[in-house]
């Protein structure tokens, strides 16, 4: 009897190790991001527990529902869209049985060079970005002491720089889908909470049965 | 098993609302004050194993439950687990709020459905009445399970065989064999008529539970057979391992403490 309890023990231990050898797309919640960098928007999807979706494809809508384009995700889940027009960006992927990742990119992340969605919204952006040029560039240029910088050694500065602004960005999300012990608690707290709150409330209504 | 937000279309939301807002409600007609605790205590459980995923292999798992939480509970499911996927929905954007009615009706109706099923078997006076309806359903479902699996891997065979079709294969292979263990063990006694009643429990209500979500997600426009591999396939291991914890609680219920449930011992 002893070695057929320890045998259902092992059994459901077994089983568990069954776990690891399914693939459980439904189990995880979709973690997606996108981050643009000059005209290009760059983006990756995958789950919450590391594993990227692969040769997804990827269809990108504007703000009324539009179909602008499409793309697919590489091995590592990153994908890469162009950005031709300035305007509202939404990506959308369906990694099948209930995931859906869903990305938007504001037509202020873009750069200013794009065209707008209209004419009249570009002249306006145009104007709005020439202005807030003259603003950036101080009056008395004459007395700064410009650092001079040639162009590759510049892009190499700004790469180095969107790779680390990136990988900051990717730390966030993750940091966003950690679960923390005091949430767990503090839900279990929230249910015993509102079950004594209901049973109190039910007990007025209702009367017990021994009563 | 949790539906995200976006996925659905808007009737099957509305309709999975109406539902699950039915259910509550008739559930709490029915509810006594003194049930509640033990209500409060399962959607706990229910909270806290659906949110503990088991990081195993490449990949992570966490368990479902809801067989455990029909038998023990019956209607009172409904406000167990629309409580506490709310709190997951809030709290971990798990789920989401608009699809709370749906998700809720996927996990509760097919616990309910086990607490008819399964409450009956577990209860009844007559054992051997009690063993033959097991064996037949054990059967039935392990045909009906076996064949669901079988033909959607041929389907997806026809398309061309990818990695996940060969771990589809094990999945399936690993749970027909501990279906069968299980089988097993209840004929040598190790797992009494109680205990396999609730090993069926455990793994019907997975089963139901996932056919659900294929259905919903099938209603939405995605193609049945696609959503269903998705689902019922990589449900297969989580119906072996809720089977086999099911039965070992239902056991250690009927054991030490049977009113919980109004078992026989």
């Amino acid at each position: 009897m002893l070695y057929g309890k320890l045998r259902f023990a092992a059994l459901v231990l077994a089983s568990f190790l069954i776990f690891g050898l399914s693939s459980n797309a439904w189990a995880h919640k979709v973690i997606s991001a996108a981050y643009p960098d000059g005209n290009l928007i760059e983006g990756e999807i995958g789950f919450s527990n590391g594993d990227m979706a692969k040769n997804l494809l990827v269809e990108v809508f504007d703000t009324a529902g539009n179909k602008l384009g499409e793309t697919t995700t590489d091995e590592e889940g990153f994908f890469v869209f162009t950005a031709t027009k300035k305007i509202d960006h939404i990506f959308r992927a369906n990694l099948s049985a209930g995931h859906i990742a869903m990305l938007t990119v504001t037509a202020d992340e873009l750069p200013d060079d794009l065209i707008g969605g209209s004419i009249a919204d570009a002249t306006g952006n145009q104007d709005a970005a020439s202005s807030e040029k003259d603003a950036a560039v101080p009056s008395n240029l004459s007395d700064t002491k410009l650092v001079v910088m040639d162009q590759a050694a510049l892009e190499k500065l700004l790469s180095k720089t969107s790779k680390e602004v990136r990988s900051l960005r990717k730390e966030l999300a993750q940091y966003k889908e950690e679960r923390r012990m005091q949430d767990i608690l503090g839900g279990i707290g929230y249910i015993l909470g509102i079950f004594g709150i209901a049973s109190f409330l039910l007990g007025r209504f209702k009367t017990t049965k021994g009563a | 098993m949790h539906i995200v937000d976006g996925a659905l279309s808007n009737p099957v939301l509305i309709g999975g609302g109406i539902i699950a807002a039915a259910g509550v409600a008739y559930s709490l007609k029915k509810l006594e004050p003194e049930d509640l605790p033990r209500v409060g205590v399962l959607s706990a459980v229910f909270f806290v194993v659906s949110l503990i995923h088991v990081p195993l292999g490449f990949s992570s798992v966490h368990l479902i439950l809801n067989g455990l939480l029909g038998i023990i509970l019956g209607w009172a499911a409904f406000p167990a687990l629309v409580v506490a996927l709310l709190l997951q929905a809030v709290f971990f954007g798990f789920g989401g709020l608009t699809v709370l009615g749906v998700n809720a009706v996927n996990i509760a109706f097919p616990a309910v459905m086990v607490f008819f099923i399964c409450r009956w078997g577990i209860t009844a006076q007559q054992q051997n009445l009690a063993k033959l309806v097991a064996d037949v359903l054990f059967a039935i479902f392990f045909i009906l399970s076996i064949w669901a699996g079988v033909s959607l891997y041929e389907a997806f065979q026809v398309e061309g065989a990818t990695w996940r079709v060969s771990v589809n294969s094990i999945s399936l292979a690993l749970f027909a064999l501990v279906m069968i263990y299980g089988y097993i063990l209840y004929r040598r006694k190790t797992l009494s008529v109680a205990g396999f009643w609730g090993f069926l429990g455990g793994s019907l209500s997975i089963f139901f539970t996932s056919v659900m979500v294929a259905i919903s997600l099938a209603l939405s426009g995605d193609e049945f057979v696609k959503a269903a591999e998705f689902v019922i396939v990589a449900h297969f291991p989580v119906m072996a391992v809720e089977g086999i914890l099911t039965a070992a609680t239902i056991q250690l219920i009927t054991k030490v403490k049977p009113e919980l449930i109004n078992a026989v011992r």
